[in-house]
Protein backbone atom coordinates (compact mmCIF):
# COMPACT_ATOMS: atom_id res chain seq x y z
CA UNK A 1 0.00 0.00 0.00
CA UNK A 2 1.30 3.17 -1.05
CA UNK A 3 1.55 5.73 1.90
CA UNK A 4 0.52 8.35 0.46
CA UNK A 5 -3.49 6.71 0.23
CA UNK A 6 -5.55 8.55 3.09
CA UNK A 7 -8.19 7.56 2.12
CA UNK A 8 -10.11 4.44 1.04
CA UNK A 9 -13.21 3.48 -1.03
CA UNK A 10 -15.22 0.55 0.15
CA UNK A 11 -19.04 -1.10 -1.27
CA UNK A 12 -21.77 -1.57 1.40
CA UNK A 13 -23.65 -4.13 0.99
CA UNK A 14 -26.55 -2.44 -0.82
CA UNK A 15 -23.77 -1.85 -3.32
CA UNK A 16 -22.71 1.87 -2.21
CA UNK A 17 -19.67 3.29 -2.37
CA UNK A 18 -17.90 4.68 1.00
CA UNK A 19 -15.04 6.75 1.90
CA UNK A 20 -13.01 6.25 4.97
CA UNK A 21 -10.07 7.31 5.93
CA UNK A 22 -7.08 4.90 6.61
CA UNK A 23 -6.77 6.31 9.95
CA UNK A 24 -10.18 5.39 10.96
CA UNK A 25 -10.38 1.92 8.97
CA UNK A 26 -7.17 1.20 11.09
CA UNK A 27 -10.30 0.95 14.24
CA UNK A 28 -11.20 -2.07 12.68
CA UNK A 29 -9.27 -5.48 12.57
CA UNK A 30 -10.75 -6.86 9.25
CA UNK A 31 -10.22 -3.43 7.43
CA UNK A 32 -7.00 -3.25 8.90
CA UNK A 33 -5.92 -6.40 7.12
CA UNK A 34 -7.66 -5.32 3.97
CA UNK A 35 -5.38 -2.47 3.90
CA UNK A 36 -2.32 -4.26 4.51
CA UNK A 37 -3.47 -6.84 1.91
CA UNK A 38 -5.08 -5.71 -0.78
CA UNK A 39 -3.19 -2.87 -3.58
CA UNK A 40 -5.53 0.56 -2.25
CA UNK A 41 -3.07 2.52 -4.98
CA UNK A 42 -5.06 5.17 -7.05
CA UNK A 43 -4.44 2.87 -10.17
CA UNK A 44 -6.28 -0.46 -8.67
CA UNK A 45 -9.98 -0.42 -9.44
CA UNK A 46 -10.59 -3.66 -7.22
CA UNK A 47 -13.06 -1.78 -4.19
CA UNK A 48 -13.87 -3.87 -1.31
CA UNK A 49 -17.35 -4.79 -0.13
CA UNK A 50 -18.20 -5.19 3.85
CA UNK A 51 -21.20 -7.02 4.62
CA UNK A 52 -22.80 -3.95 6.06
CA UNK A 53 -25.65 -2.46 4.20
CA UNK A 54 -24.97 1.38 3.57
CA UNK A 55 -27.63 2.79 6.57
CA UNK A 56 -25.17 1.04 8.90
CA UNK A 57 -22.08 1.77 7.04
CA UNK A 58 -22.08 5.51 7.57
CA UNK A 59 -22.98 5.35 10.99
CA UNK A 60 -19.66 3.10 11.57
CA UNK A 61 -17.79 5.13 9.33
CA UNK A 62 -18.37 8.10 11.63
CA UNK A 63 -18.11 6.37 14.85
CA UNK A 64 -14.47 5.31 13.46
CA UNK A 65 -13.85 8.87 12.34
CA UNK A 66 -14.71 9.90 15.56
CA UNK A 67 -12.70 7.75 17.76
CA UNK A 68 -9.59 7.23 14.95
CA UNK A 69 -7.46 10.56 16.03
CA UNK A 70 -7.57 9.34 19.89
CA UNK A 71 -6.72 6.15 19.38
CA UNK A 72 -3.89 6.78 16.81
CA UNK A 73 -1.99 9.29 19.09
CA UNK A 74 -4.03 9.22 23.09
CA UNK A 75 -5.93 11.99 24.44
CA UNK A 76 -5.95 14.01 27.59
CA UNK A 77 -8.51 13.55 30.06
CA UNK A 78 -10.93 16.10 28.80
CA UNK A 79 -10.84 15.05 25.01
CA UNK A 80 -11.85 11.53 26.66
CA UNK A 81 -14.83 13.13 29.01
CA UNK A 82 -15.55 14.64 25.64
CA UNK A 83 -15.66 11.41 23.56
CA UNK A 84 -17.64 9.85 26.28
CA UNK A 85 -20.50 12.64 25.86
CA UNK A 86 -20.26 12.64 22.09
CA UNK A 87 -21.06 8.24 22.42
CA UNK A 88 -23.97 9.00 24.87
CA UNK A 89 -25.64 11.16 22.01
CA UNK A 90 -23.99 8.81 18.99
CA UNK A 91 -26.43 6.06 20.39
CA UNK A 92 -29.52 7.90 20.48
CA UNK A 93 -30.58 5.54 17.76
CA UNK A 94 -33.68 3.46 16.81
CA UNK A 95 -32.90 0.09 18.23
CA UNK A 96 -34.42 -2.00 15.17
CA UNK A 97 -33.76 0.17 12.61
CA UNK A 98 -29.88 0.88 13.68
CA UNK A 99 -29.07 -0.71 17.31
CA UNK A 100 -28.98 -4.19 16.36
CA UNK A 101 -27.63 -3.97 12.80
CA UNK A 102 -24.80 -1.84 14.20
CA UNK A 103 -24.23 -4.27 17.07
CA UNK A 104 -23.91 -6.95 13.99
CA UNK A 105 -21.51 -4.64 11.95
CA UNK A 106 -19.37 -3.72 15.07
CA UNK A 107 -19.08 -7.71 15.69
CA UNK A 108 -18.29 -8.51 12.05
CA UNK A 109 -15.61 -5.91 12.14
CA UNK A 110 -14.26 -6.67 15.41
CA UNK A 111 -14.42 -3.17 16.57
CA UNK A 112 -14.40 -3.42 20.38
CA UNK A 113 -14.93 -0.31 21.46
CA UNK A 114 -18.02 0.34 19.47
CA UNK A 115 -18.87 -2.97 20.21
CA UNK A 116 -18.86 -2.48 23.61
CA UNK A 117 -20.79 0.84 23.11
CA UNK A 118 -23.26 -1.18 21.79
CA UNK A 119 -23.69 -4.17 23.50
CA UNK A 120 -23.78 -1.47 26.77
CA UNK A 121 -26.46 0.51 25.21
CA UNK A 122 -28.85 -2.37 24.69
CA UNK A 123 -28.11 -3.47 28.10
CA UNK A 124 -28.94 -0.14 28.98
CA UNK A 125 -32.46 -0.25 27.69
CA UNK A 126 -33.47 -3.72 29.24
CA UNK A 127 -32.62 -2.76 32.65
CA UNK A 128 -35.15 -2.29 35.00
CA UNK A 129 -38.02 -3.23 32.27
CA UNK A 130 -40.63 -5.86 32.66
CA UNK A 131 -41.10 -9.35 30.21
CA UNK A 132 -43.83 -7.06 27.92
CA UNK A 133 -41.48 -4.30 27.93
CA UNK A 134 -38.31 -5.83 26.93
CA UNK A 135 -40.51 -7.92 23.98
CA UNK A 136 -41.41 -4.19 23.21
CA UNK A 137 -38.27 -2.77 23.15
CA UNK A 138 -36.85 -5.16 20.73
CA UNK A 139 -39.18 -6.49 18.99
CA UNK A 140 -39.39 -10.17 20.52
CA UNK A 141 -42.52 -12.00 19.78
CA UNK A 142 -43.48 -14.65 22.66
CA UNK A 143 -42.73 -17.78 21.74
CA UNK A 144 -43.46 -19.73 24.61
CA UNK A 145 -46.54 -22.14 25.20
CA UNK A 146 -49.19 -21.21 27.87
CA UNK A 147 -47.39 -24.47 29.83
CA UNK A 148 -43.95 -23.04 29.71
CA UNK A 149 -45.20 -19.37 30.68
CA UNK A 150 -46.45 -20.88 34.06
CA UNK A 151 -43.80 -23.00 34.62
CA UNK A 152 -41.66 -20.03 34.72
CA UNK A 153 -44.00 -17.99 36.82
CA UNK A 154 -43.57 -21.35 39.04
CA UNK A 155 -39.75 -20.87 39.30
CA UNK A 156 -39.58 -17.54 39.56
CA UNK A 157 -42.44 -16.64 42.37
CA UNK A 158 -41.08 -13.00 43.01
CA UNK A 159 -40.59 -11.96 39.43
CA UNK A 160 -43.47 -9.82 37.55
CA UNK A 161 -43.89 -11.31 34.03
CA UNK A 162 -46.76 -9.19 32.69
CA UNK B 1 -36.30 -7.94 13.21
CA UNK B 2 -35.99 -9.78 16.28
CA UNK B 3 -33.15 -9.07 18.35
CA UNK B 4 -33.21 -12.74 20.41
CA UNK B 5 -32.87 -14.58 17.12
CA UNK B 6 -30.76 -12.18 15.02
CA UNK B 7 -27.66 -11.57 17.40
CA UNK B 8 -25.16 -14.10 18.07
CA UNK B 9 -25.67 -16.05 21.48
CA UNK B 10 -22.22 -14.68 22.70
CA UNK B 11 -23.51 -11.30 21.52
CA UNK B 12 -26.69 -11.78 23.68
CA UNK B 13 -24.91 -13.05 26.62
CA UNK B 14 -22.63 -9.90 26.77
CA UNK B 15 -25.45 -7.51 26.89
CA UNK B 16 -27.37 -9.91 29.24
CA UNK B 17 -23.72 -9.52 31.29
CA UNK B 18 -23.94 -5.74 31.30
CA UNK B 19 -27.53 -5.78 33.01
CA UNK B 20 -28.09 -6.77 36.60
CA UNK B 21 -28.81 -10.89 38.06
CA UNK B 22 -32.31 -9.27 38.71
CA UNK B 23 -32.72 -8.24 34.75
CA UNK B 24 -30.76 -11.74 33.54
CA UNK B 25 -33.58 -13.19 35.78
CA UNK B 26 -36.36 -11.62 33.94
CA UNK B 27 -35.16 -11.73 30.92
CA UNK B 28 -35.13 -15.73 30.69
CA UNK B 29 -39.34 -15.18 30.32
CA UNK B 30 -38.99 -12.89 27.56
CA UNK B 31 -38.90 -15.61 24.83
CA UNK B 32 -37.40 -19.07 24.06
CA UNK B 33 -34.04 -17.84 22.37
CA UNK B 34 -33.15 -15.44 25.55
CA UNK B 35 -33.84 -17.59 27.80
CA UNK B 36 -31.17 -19.70 26.47
CA UNK B 37 -28.54 -17.03 26.68
CA UNK B 38 -29.79 -15.57 29.81
CA UNK B 39 -29.69 -18.93 31.50
CA UNK B 40 -26.33 -19.81 30.60
CA UNK B 41 -22.53 -19.65 32.06
CA UNK B 42 -21.73 -17.03 29.85
CA UNK B 43 -23.87 -14.58 31.24
CA UNK B 44 -23.46 -15.61 34.87
CA UNK B 45 -20.26 -15.61 35.01
CA UNK B 46 -20.07 -12.01 35.00
CA UNK B 47 -22.12 -11.70 38.12
CA UNK B 48 -19.95 -13.89 40.20
CA UNK B 49 -16.67 -12.53 41.66
CA UNK B 50 -13.44 -13.44 40.09
CA UNK B 51 -12.25 -14.91 43.40
CA UNK B 52 -15.30 -17.28 44.08
CA UNK B 53 -13.27 -20.35 42.56
CA UNK B 54 -10.81 -19.41 45.36
CA UNK B 55 -13.39 -18.98 47.99
CA UNK B 56 -14.38 -22.40 47.22
CA UNK B 57 -11.85 -24.23 47.49
CA UNK B 58 -11.11 -22.70 51.18
CA UNK B 59 -14.67 -23.50 52.47
CA UNK B 60 -15.94 -26.81 52.91
CA UNK B 61 -18.36 -26.97 50.34
CA UNK B 62 -16.86 -29.02 48.02
CA UNK B 63 -20.12 -29.49 45.37
CA UNK B 64 -20.50 -26.36 44.25
CA UNK B 65 -18.24 -26.70 41.16
CA UNK B 66 -20.66 -29.15 39.19
CA UNK B 67 -23.30 -26.18 39.47
CA UNK B 68 -24.52 -24.16 36.69
CA UNK B 69 -23.41 -20.82 37.46
CA UNK B 70 -26.60 -19.27 37.48
CA UNK B 71 -27.45 -22.24 39.94
CA UNK B 72 -24.48 -21.53 41.97
CA UNK B 73 -25.38 -17.57 41.94
CA UNK B 74 -28.44 -18.32 43.65
CA UNK B 75 -26.93 -21.23 45.83
CA UNK B 76 -24.79 -18.39 47.45
CA UNK B 77 -27.35 -15.87 48.07
CA UNK B 78 -29.17 -18.32 50.59
CA UNK B 79 -26.25 -20.71 51.39
CA UNK B 80 -23.06 -19.27 53.05
CA UNK B 81 -20.09 -20.17 52.28
CA UNK B 82 -17.65 -20.87 55.83
CA UNK B 83 -14.48 -19.42 55.44
CA UNK B 84 -11.61 -18.55 57.64
CA UNK B 85 -11.92 -21.85 60.12
CA UNK B 86 -15.44 -21.09 59.86
CA UNK B 87 -15.19 -18.09 62.00
CA UNK B 88 -16.48 -15.98 58.49
CA UNK B 89 -19.17 -16.00 55.75
CA UNK B 90 -19.58 -15.20 52.59
CA UNK B 91 -22.80 -15.01 50.31
CA UNK B 92 -24.11 -12.94 47.61
CA UNK B 93 -26.77 -9.75 47.74
CA UNK B 94 -29.02 -11.35 45.71
CA UNK B 95 -30.83 -8.00 43.60
CA UNK B 96 -26.92 -6.59 43.14
CA UNK B 97 -24.58 -9.53 43.30
CA UNK B 98 -22.30 -7.96 45.72
CA UNK B 99 -20.68 -9.46 48.43
CA UNK B 100 -21.63 -9.82 52.22
CA UNK B 101 -20.13 -11.52 54.86
CA UNK B 102 -19.97 -12.03 58.17
CA UNK B 103 -18.09 -12.57 60.96
CA UNK B 104 -19.23 -15.31 63.39
CA UNK B 105 -18.84 -15.12 67.07
CA UNK B 106 -15.87 -17.10 67.11
CA UNK B 107 -14.13 -14.59 64.48
CA UNK B 108 -15.16 -11.65 67.05
CA UNK B 109 -13.18 -10.50 70.51
CA UNK B 110 -15.91 -11.01 73.12
CA UNK B 111 -15.04 -9.86 76.57
CA UNK B 112 -14.98 -12.56 79.37
CA UNK B 113 -15.45 -15.17 76.65
CA UNK B 114 -12.90 -16.86 78.05
CA UNK B 115 -14.61 -18.14 81.21
CA UNK B 116 -17.81 -20.44 80.68
CA UNK B 117 -19.31 -18.77 83.86
CA UNK B 118 -19.92 -15.74 81.63
CA UNK B 119 -20.01 -16.27 78.13
CA UNK B 120 -19.95 -20.17 76.80
CA UNK B 121 -20.44 -20.83 72.78
CA UNK B 122 -23.06 -23.39 71.74
CA UNK B 123 -24.21 -25.38 68.20
CA UNK B 124 -27.64 -24.22 67.59
CA UNK B 125 -29.40 -25.06 64.41
CA UNK B 126 -30.39 -21.44 63.21
CA UNK B 127 -26.91 -20.41 63.20
CA UNK B 128 -24.71 -20.82 59.93
CA UNK B 129 -21.65 -21.37 61.88
CA UNK B 130 -20.91 -24.03 63.91
CA UNK B 131 -20.81 -22.00 66.89
CA UNK B 132 -22.49 -19.01 68.71
CA UNK B 133 -21.91 -17.18 71.66
CA UNK B 134 -24.28 -17.45 74.49
CA UNK B 135 -24.28 -14.88 77.50
CA UNK B 136 -25.01 -15.82 80.87
CA UNK B 137 -23.83 -12.62 82.95
CA UNK B 138 -21.61 -10.11 82.60
CA UNK B 139 -21.11 -6.82 83.89
CA UNK B 140 -19.04 -5.48 81.32
CA UNK B 141 -20.46 -6.02 78.16
CA UNK B 142 -18.22 -5.63 74.86
CA UNK B 143 -17.77 -7.37 71.85
CA UNK B 144 -15.98 -6.25 68.90
CA UNK B 145 -13.95 -7.08 66.19
CA UNK B 146 -12.19 -6.22 62.70
CA UNK B 147 -12.35 -6.47 59.30
CA UNK B 148 -10.59 -5.79 56.26
CA UNK B 149 -12.61 -3.69 53.63
CA UNK B 150 -11.04 -5.03 50.52
CA UNK B 151 -12.90 -8.33 50.46
CA UNK B 152 -16.11 -6.49 49.54
CA UNK B 153 -17.26 -5.22 46.63
CA UNK B 154 -16.01 -2.21 45.41
CA UNK B 155 -17.74 1.40 45.43
CA UNK B 156 -20.54 0.82 47.13
CA UNK B 157 -21.96 1.91 50.49
CA UNK B 158 -22.19 -1.14 53.06
CA UNK B 159 -23.88 -1.37 56.20
CA UNK B 160 -23.14 -2.64 59.66
CA UNK B 161 -25.29 -5.38 61.23
CA UNK B 162 -24.98 -6.92 64.43
CA UNK B 163 -26.94 -10.54 64.04
CA UNK B 164 -28.26 -11.91 67.55
CA UNK B 165 -30.93 -13.46 69.03
CA UNK B 166 -32.76 -13.46 72.79
CA UNK B 167 -31.78 -16.09 75.33
CA UNK B 168 -34.76 -16.96 77.71
CA UNK B 169 -34.10 -14.95 81.01
CA UNK B 170 -33.28 -10.83 79.76
CA UNK B 171 -31.41 -9.10 81.92
CA UNK B 172 -29.95 -6.23 81.99
CA UNK B 173 -30.75 -4.87 78.03
CA UNK B 174 -34.25 -3.66 78.92
CA UNK B 175 -34.21 0.43 78.04
CA UNK B 176 -30.62 0.30 77.88
CA UNK B 177 -28.29 1.91 75.23
CA UNK B 178 -25.62 -0.14 73.77
CA UNK B 179 -22.93 1.77 72.65
CA UNK B 180 -21.20 1.15 69.37
CA UNK B 181 -18.39 2.81 67.29
CA UNK B 182 -16.77 2.03 64.21
CA UNK B 183 -12.97 3.03 62.85
CA UNK B 184 -11.69 3.00 59.85
CA UNK B 185 -7.32 2.24 59.20
CA UNK B 186 -7.57 3.33 63.09
CA UNK B 187 -9.81 6.16 62.22
CA UNK B 188 -12.70 6.94 64.33
CA UNK B 189 -15.29 7.37 61.95
CA UNK B 190 -18.85 6.85 63.47
CA UNK B 191 -20.41 5.83 67.20
CA UNK B 192 -23.81 6.07 68.48
CA UNK B 193 -26.31 3.97 70.82
CA UNK B 194 -28.83 1.20 70.28
CA UNK B 195 -31.35 -0.15 71.90
CA UNK B 196 -31.51 -3.75 72.03
CA UNK B 197 -34.27 -4.44 73.68
CA UNK B 198 -37.68 -4.30 73.27
CA UNK B 199 -36.63 -4.99 70.03
CA UNK B 200 -38.61 -2.08 68.36
CA UNK B 201 -36.53 0.83 66.95
CA UNK B 202 -34.21 -0.13 64.50
CA UNK B 203 -34.30 -3.98 65.13
CA UNK B 204 -35.39 -6.61 62.66
CA UNK B 205 -36.40 -10.15 62.23
CA UNK B 206 -33.70 -11.86 59.06
CA UNK B 207 -34.87 -14.59 56.87
CA UNK B 208 -32.61 -16.48 58.65
CA UNK B 209 -34.63 -16.63 61.80
CA UNK B 210 -32.60 -13.85 63.96
CA UNK B 211 -32.43 -10.13 64.29
CA UNK B 212 -30.19 -7.64 63.75
CA UNK B 213 -29.42 -3.44 64.03
CA UNK B 214 -27.66 -1.34 62.01
CA UNK B 215 -24.20 0.11 63.65
CA UNK B 216 -22.79 1.35 61.20
CA UNK B 217 -22.18 2.32 57.41
CA UNK B 218 -18.67 2.98 55.11
CA UNK B 219 -18.17 2.96 51.52
CA UNK B 220 -15.74 0.94 49.99
CA UNK B 221 -13.05 2.56 47.32
CA UNK B 222 -11.67 1.04 43.97
CA UNK B 223 -9.43 -1.96 44.53
CA UNK B 224 -6.26 0.08 43.51
CA UNK B 225 -7.26 1.47 47.07
CA UNK B 226 -6.17 -1.87 48.87
CA UNK B 227 -8.85 -1.89 51.49
CA UNK B 228 -8.87 -0.60 54.99
CA UNK B 229 -9.26 -2.24 58.59
CA UNK B 230 -12.50 -1.48 59.29
CA UNK B 231 -12.55 -1.75 63.45
CA UNK B 232 -16.00 -2.08 65.26
CA UNK B 233 -17.08 -2.02 68.64
CA UNK B 234 -20.22 -2.61 70.62
CA UNK B 235 -20.01 -2.02 74.26
CA UNK B 236 -21.54 -1.50 77.45
CA UNK B 237 -20.73 -0.85 81.48
CA UNK B 238 -22.90 1.83 82.42
CA UNK B 239 -23.44 1.51 86.81
CA UNK B 240 -22.09 -2.47 85.77
CA UNK B 241 -25.55 -3.54 85.72
CA UNK B 242 -25.88 -7.30 85.29
CA UNK B 243 -26.32 -8.64 82.01
CA UNK B 244 -27.87 -11.78 80.16
CA UNK B 245 -29.81 -13.64 77.79
CA UNK B 246 -28.11 -12.86 74.48
CA UNK B 247 -27.18 -14.89 71.73
CA UNK B 248 -24.21 -13.47 69.26
CA UNK B 249 -24.30 -14.92 65.99
CA UNK B 250 -21.58 -11.85 64.33
CA UNK B 251 -21.69 -8.89 62.56
CA UNK B 252 -22.32 -8.40 58.82
CA UNK B 253 -21.04 -6.14 56.38
CA UNK B 254 -23.92 -5.87 53.18
CA UNK B 255 -24.67 -3.50 50.73
CA UNK B 256 -26.53 -1.23 52.22
CA UNK B 257 -30.33 -1.25 51.63
CA UNK B 258 -32.08 1.44 49.72
CA UNK B 259 -34.19 3.32 52.39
Amino acid sequence: MSSSVEAITVLSSDGDEFKITVSAAKLSKPLNWMLEDVCFSDDCDEVPTIEVNSKTLVKVIEYCEKHAPRANSGASDSDAEELKKWDIEFMKMDVKDILFHILMAANYLHMEGLYDLACQTAADLMKGMTVSQIRKIFHIKNDFSSEEQEQLRRQHPGCSFD
Amino acid sequence: MDMARVLPKDCMCKILSLTTPKDACRSSAVCLALKNSADSDETWEAFLPAELEHLVAQSSSTNLNSLAKKQLYLHLCDHPLLLAGNTMSFSLDKESGKKCYMIGARGLWILWSHVPKYWSYASIQESRFPEVAVLHQVWWFEVKGNFNTKLLSQRTTYDVLFVFQFGSEILGFADTSINFSLNESGIHKSEGQVALYPPIIGVKQRKDGWLEIKVGEFYTEDEEDGGSILEFKLWDFDDYNEKSGILVEGFEFRPKSPE
